[in-house]
């Protein structure tokens, strides 16, 4: 090796420090791209193998029963690629500790004679599914969480209230089947047998799965195929209840994780913008430090390309020990988080991958970045002159003019602190390059903390529509002067609401389509929504045909607004309703709500006076109450061969719902934390070399009297004032942060840009942090600094 | 007798009657706060191949000015500058590097060795910016100068490790590194102990006997005795400039 290339050995070596700094700060960039893109990449391609490997239909038909014979017809509907007939049964699971969980009982003739949403053998490899006889029940493994063992007997109760017993044969991979974790009921599978034992039908369907020939992912084209076999369906003689269409030809996670990978794919670049800013500063100061050496390389004949050629190989070593380092750890790490969002979304992870595109952008962070960064501060530097080099002899330069207004307050003040003030503002390059690191770790931290704050606002808006504390669905109806007094008697209970809730269609002005929709009706004196109107007004009690229409309608209905006059099928009946008001409600909801009032409605259907479903408020609202009541009103309504459906608890709900948005929550806190490292490794990096820089004035100082506590104490000063400056600014430019970060999330992931929220949580928890980072980044330039003699000190070169 | 190794011959420069080192009319004029300075003012200056001229002055009068002339670390104002007939004042920074590695070395009054590097590989350095000898003799040559300087104990120690008159003597072998045929030092004794000091000059005494041409820059008047020529600068001119009479290592 030659003397050039050992001295490119001897710098990367000798400053451990800094090699140490430099190598992070890539190591940050390179592991946050090749984390998320190694998720995203691997997510998008095993989630999709899996569910398309299922044969999924991409559109779900309820009817009324169908038989056989109506059901091979659909087989010809042009664009049908596969039709299955299911029908089911609706129970609910006892659990052990009383609890009773919703779980639908889908009969079907064999597991392996499925052709459309295949089941799956439950471990990937494993040659065939369970044998599913009599009287047995095959569950998904996405709840092996609740400890069922194969044999073990399940007691399921059936809506007129029996309970029957079901052997588990054993478990199955159903991945076209959102699990239990984010939905809250069970799908499982038993043969027809059974099913007519549970008191279903296996002679008839239910409902058709339809899977199209072609475009799976063309919502368009699946949405003709569908109604095409709807209208088939009709023609036939049956009745079509409701379409169901999500995300056609992907997982249901897809468009979920679509969002979630796009802002964290943002987030990481970020991140790699800041390690830039870092690696901008530390070159300089390399560079800086290193400026007499490359005067006395051009003295002995070095030239500006040599010296170059030098710097770029030793910044792009830290480059090759970051990649080596943070290329394997991204993916080992990506391949743990994938394993539990897998198991969380129910997909098979398929064979680990290292996708080459992801090599590629790693190793454009750490080879490509740096040196671009460094490109500047290094030509410049290369390019100075030997007498330039040579020339900076004594105490170092860079003082600042003091204003007279500092030397007026300076009282205030004492020295230490003034002079620590004053340094701040000595190299003003390194200053911005240094708070901009930090504004921006700050105002991502910030923003992320205020994408929580906007999660819980979101949820609150969603909330407003049902602020009851316990719902219970019946299977039938049940006049309300019946079901209300009875739980109105259970102690602890204040009020309840009697609801309707009813499938319906609107009808397009031309009368060619119509659109899925549900009706919701509260009475008109409700106390619990407290809609969010964005035009129009809410219900009146003398509304008769009166609705107000939300978001999720106008999306598919653009057309409509206030004052307009649409017509509905509802029950096979064709009625007028007035639009009188336009909600707004957070998400994704599918069939669209549309609200109209209780009396009317009931009236319209004829039956007055008779509710689906009681919302019920307590009068302490606290969980364990709320739970307590559920348990007695469950009691109550199997006294009383109340056919219940689901007993359904407001906490509960808002559990299963922020469990969902905590996934991509989480991963942002990671996201957020990377950047506050990045910001706190930039200020260590500025400190330390802010100390070296001024060792010969630390040395002086020390000659004067400065005790080991006034020398740390002027390091440690500076860097909380550099601290709380990008705090303050980190503030402001969180602000258009936050606004993007709402409004790109909201798109992604609810389907509409969320409320922006500015909460002070973020601004304080991350002045905290700012505390902990300038002082824990100035603490160890700061003890170095101390503990230099003046002897040392003033022999520095 | 210092013999330098890899040399052809220890026979001064060809400079075909043409002053080795030339300086014509030479103006340096600082631009400082307080208004102009003049470093150097209407400077001429001939040195003969072989030659050992001492710039002697006092602090702030414009000796080392004057040496960052000839070595092209600093440029004129105004006037010309030639060495080895190469006009220094026309030449652009890079080729200057290069050309100062091949043409002349340098020896400053601190050191200025490279931290990171052992001594051996400090004096490797030069002929690797200059490709000077082949990359197989490059070793040989730094461990013989070192030889020479009577250092071959200390090759692969770092700098810090060895006193300050050993590190100069490192620092002198690393400018004979690339055989140039002028040595320019500036204040090179002035960091160093009397005795030391002696044994500095004594080596530029044998480099000159060798046919180096040496210009060195010094506060000592005693040790500028030693030289074959001194040049008194004060103010920025040269106001005397004499020959010293016979040197020492000079050859009657």
């Amino acid at each position: 090796m030659s003397s050039r290339w050992k001295k490119v050995w001897a710098d990367f070596w000798a400053n451990k420090t800094r090699t140490f700094l430099m190598i992070l700060t890539v190591i940050v960039g390179v592991f946050a791209v090749g984390f998320n893109n190694n998720i995203g990449l691997q997510m998008n391609r095993d989630m999709d193998a899996d569910f398309l490997s299922a044969n999924p239909s991409e559109s779900t038909v309820y009817v009324s029963p169908v038989d056989d014979d109506l059901l091979v017809t659909l087989e010809d509907v042009p664009g049908v690629g596969a039709i299955e007939g299911r029908s089911d049964v609706a129970g609910q699971l006892l659990l052990d500790d009383g609890k009773k969980v919703v779980i639908s009982l889908d009969g079907i003739k064999d597991p392996d004679q499925i052709h459309v949403n295949l089941l799956k053998p439950e471990v990937s490899g494993e040659a065939s599914l369970p044998a599913l006889g009599n009287k047995e029940i095959l569950l998904d493994r996405s709840i092996k969480s609740f400890g069922f063992e194969v044999g073990d007997m399940l007691n399921i109760e059936l809506a007129n209230g029996k309970i029957r017993e079901l052997r588990v044969a054993g478990y199955i991979h159903d991945v076209t089947t959102i699990p239990y974790n984010m939905m809250g009921s069970i799908t499982a599978y038993v043969n027809t047998d059974t099913l007519e034992w549970l008191g279903g039908s296996s002679a008839y369907y239910s409902k058709i799965l339809v899977s199209v020939s072609e475009n799976p992912t063309d919502s368009q084209h699946v949405s003709d195929v569908t109604q095409a076999v709807a209208d088939r369906l009709e023609k036939g003689g049956a009745s079509v209840y409701f379409i169901q269409i999500f995300n056609p030809g992907h997982h249901f996670g897809w468009e979920v994780t679509q969002g979630v990978i796009v802002v964290l794919g943002v987030l990481s670049w970020m991140t790699v913008f800041l390690s830039a800013f870092l690696i901008v500063n530390t070159i300089n100061s390399l560079m800086a430090q290193h400026s007499k050496q490359i005067g006395i390389m051009k003295a002995i004949g070095g030239q500006t390309h040599q010296i170059m050629t030098m710097y770029i190989v030793l910044i792009l070593s830290f480059g090759v020990v970051a990649f080596a380092l943070a290329t394997p750890l991204a993916a080992y790490l990506a391949k743990m988080v994938l394993v539990g969002m897998a198991g969380w979304l129910n997909f098979e992870v398929g064979a680990f991958t290292i996708f080459p595109q992801t090599v590629v952008q790693q190793a454009i962070v750490a080879f490509i970045i740096p040196l671009l960064a460094a490109l500047l501060p290094l030509w410049n530097t290369a390019r100075i002159t030997v007498r330039e080099a040579l020339s900076d002899y004594g105490l170092g330069n860079g003082g600042v003019k003091q204003p007279k207004k500092q030397t007026k307050d300076s009282r205030f003040l004492s020295r230490p602190v003034r002079i620590s003030i004053r340094n701040t503002f000595r190299r003003k390059v390194r200053l911005v390059l240094t708070l901009s690191t930090l504004v921006l770790a700050g105002a991502i931290f910030v923003a992320v903390m205020n994408l929580f704050g906007t999660f819980d606002k979101t949820m609150q808006d969603v909330e407003k529509y049902f602020l009851a504390d316990i719902n219970i669905s019946f299977n039938r109806a049940y006049r309300y002067e019946k079901v209300a007094p009875m739980v109105e008697a259970v102690p602890g209970v204040q009020r309840a609401e009697g609801w309707m809730m009813l499938g319906g269609e609107i009808i397009s002005a031309d009368e060619t389509t119509a659109n899925e929709l549900a009706f919701v009706a509260p009475p008109a004196d409700s106390t619990l929504i407290e809609p969010i109107l964005t035009d129009g007004r809410w219900l009146l009690p003398e509304d008769e045909n009166a609705i107000v229409i939300g978001n999720h309608l106008l999306s598919v209905r653009p057309d409509l607004k206030v004052g307009d006059t649409t017509k509905m099928n509802i029950l096979e009946r064709e009625s007028e309703w007035i639009i009188v008001g336009i909600y707004r409600m957070p998400g994704n909801v599918v069939p669209p709500l549309v609200y109209a009032n209780y009396e009317y409605l009931s009236r319209l259907i004829n039956a007055p006076g008779e509710v689906y479903s009681l919302r019920i408020i307590t009068e302490t609202h606290n969980d364990a109450s709320v739970k307590e009541i559920a348990s007695q009103l469950q009691t109550l309504m199997d006294a009383n061969n109340i056919q219940v459906g689901n007993i359904q608890l407001a906490s509960e709900w808002r559990l299963q719902q922020t469990q969902q948005t905590d996934v991509l929550v989480y991963f942002m806190l990671v996201m957020a934390i990377l950047t506050a490292v990045v910001g706190g490794l930039g200020l260590m990096s500025t400190m330390s070399i802010n100390t070296l820089e001024r060792t010969r004035e630390i040395g002086v100082m020390r000659a004067i009297g400065a005790s080991n506590f006034d020398i740390q104490k002027i390091v440690l000063v500076e860097g909380l004032f550099i601290g709380l400056l990008s705090w303050m600014a980190g503030i402001a430019f969180s602000i258009p942060i936050t606004s993007a970060l709402t409004y790109g999330v909201g798109v992604a992931i609810f389907k509409s840009p969320l409320p922006f929220t500015f909460g002070m949580d973020g601004i304080l928890l991350w002045l905290f942090l700012t505390i902990i980072i300038a002082t824990f980044a100035s603490a160890l330039p700061a003890r170095r600094a101390s503990r230099l003699t003046v002897r040392d000190t003033l022999a520095y070169e | 007798m210092l013999t330098l190794p890899f040399t052809k011959n220890g026979k001064p420069a060809e400079n075909n009657g043409y002053p080795l080192i030339s300086l014509r009319e030479v103006d340096k004029l600082y631009k400082t706060a307080v208004g102009d300075f003049p470093a150097l003012v209407n400077v001429d200056l001939d040195i003969k191949a072989g030659e050992f001229v001492s710039v002697i002055g006092k602090s702030g009068s414009g000796k080392t000015t004057l040496l960052n002339m000839i070595t092209g670390i600093d440029r004129p104002s105004e006037g010309e500058v030639w060495v080895n007939q190469t006009a220094v004042h026309e030449l652009g920074e890079n080729k200057m590097a290069r050309w100062r590695g091949n043409n002349l070395g340098i020896v400053f009054q601190f050191f200025q060795l490279l931290p990171m590097l052992s001594v051996v590989e400090n004096i490797m350095l030069p002929m690797d910016f200059c490709s000077a000898f082949p990359k197989n003799e490059r070793k040989e040559r730094a461990l013989e100068l070192l030889e020479e300087m009577e250092l071959a104990d200390h090759a692969y120690k770092l700098p810090s490790a060895l006193s300050g008159g050993q590190q100069q003597r490192v620092a002198i072998a690393r400018a004979l590194a690339n055989n140039p045929p002028v040595i320019i030092a500036d204040e090179p004794t002035g960091n160093l102990d009397s005795k030391t000091a002696e044994r500095v000059f004594g080596l530029f005494n044998e480099l000159v006997a060798q046919g180096k041409t040496i210009i060195i820059v010094t506060h000592d008047r005693e040790m500028a005795k030693r030289a074959s020529r001194v040049a008194l600068i004060s103010d920025g001119e040269i106001v005397s400039d004499k020959p010293n009479g016979v040197h020492k290592g000079e050859k009657a």
